[in-house]
């Protein structure tokens, strides 16, 4: 899965919350693609 | 193994609003809210879900050996869903109305036929019909300059009556035309059903002897879905 971190690392569109991303995907009507993950060095 | 990601990942990614969501300690709202959706394990990371504006879960990404192309194929298919299910749900949210045009017809009665309507009146379709007399636009074109009281008569109609909620969901038990009241066959056939000033709607029930049923453009929408609710078959 470390691939997938780097992906989220690499770009800088990525929310924070789930509820950001609520707000955002009213507006675009685009589906959210939520990832979990550990915090820096976790 | 790192590996950047691939030119198709990125495309996928970008149809995404996309959130990364940091581990917030073992009693907090991630390992809750990722247990509750799937998770077995005390740690939430790294998983992914797809959800749509209410937070719903629609898809979910449990795999934790991370095979690029499987994401890939799960973020694909997640996506051809979605635009399914909101087509879908977009079509469901409006009446779906078929342009209808006179054709000029020197055999016809008035000089003009209007195949598509004549087809939705055989025998075998047995769906009632409705037909939508209106002028197109908004304050711009032709028919704004020559007609904009009635262009925006139409305008108001189209998002009030026929956008009311009963009206939108019964309209998917009829036949809905909308005819452009422009050019001079067209107004000919609007003359037919008496749509003189427009907007106008018109209702006609299945079988060869039914009457088409004229609305006048101060119709409520209450009254339009009394009117359409009545020739529609009570459900079973």
């Amino acid at each position: 899965m470390t691939a997938l971190l780097l992906l989220v690392l690499q770009d800088a569109e990525w929310l924070k919350t789930p509820e950001d991303g609520a707000k955002e995907a009213a507006k675009t009507g685009k589906p959210i693609l939520l990832v979990t993950m550990c915090a820096p060095g976790g | 193994m790192l590996s950047k990601p691939s030119a198709e990942l990125k495309k996928a990614l970008a149809g995404y609003v996309r959130v990364e969501w940091r581990y917030d300690g073992a009693g907090g709202r991630v390992l809750k809210w990722a247990k509750a959706h799937g998770n077995t394990r005390e740690d939430p990371a790294y998983l992914a879900w797809t959800l749509d504006s209410k937070l719903e879960e629609v898809s979910r990404w449990l795999d934790r050996r991370y095979i690029a192309a499987d994401f890939l194929k799960w973020l694909e298919d997640t996506s051809r869903d979605w635009e399914v299910r909101a087509a879908a749900k977009a079509k469901a949210s409006r009446v779906n109305f078929v342009d209808l045009s006179a054709a000029e017809d020197p055999k016809a009665e008035g000089g003009f036929s209007v195949e598509a309507l004549d087809k939705a009146r055989e025998p075998e379709e047995r769906r009632p019909i409705l037909i939508f007399f209106q002028l197109p636009g908004t304050g711009v074109g032709l028919a704004a300059k020559v007609r904009p009281e009635e262009t925006r008569a139409c305008r108001e109609f189209e998002k009030g009556p026929l956008g009311a909620a009963d009206v939108i969901k019964l309209s998917h038990e009829f036949t809905c035309f909308r005819v452009d009241v422009t050019s001079e066959l067209n107004q000919r056939l609007a003359a037919k059903f008496g749509a003189d000033k427009l907007p106008a709607v018109v209702l006609w029930a299945h079988g060869k002897d039914a009457k088409p049923q004229f609305l006048g453009r101060k119709t409520a929408a209450k009254d339009l879905a009394a009117a359409m609710k009545a020739l529609v078959p009570a459900e079973k």
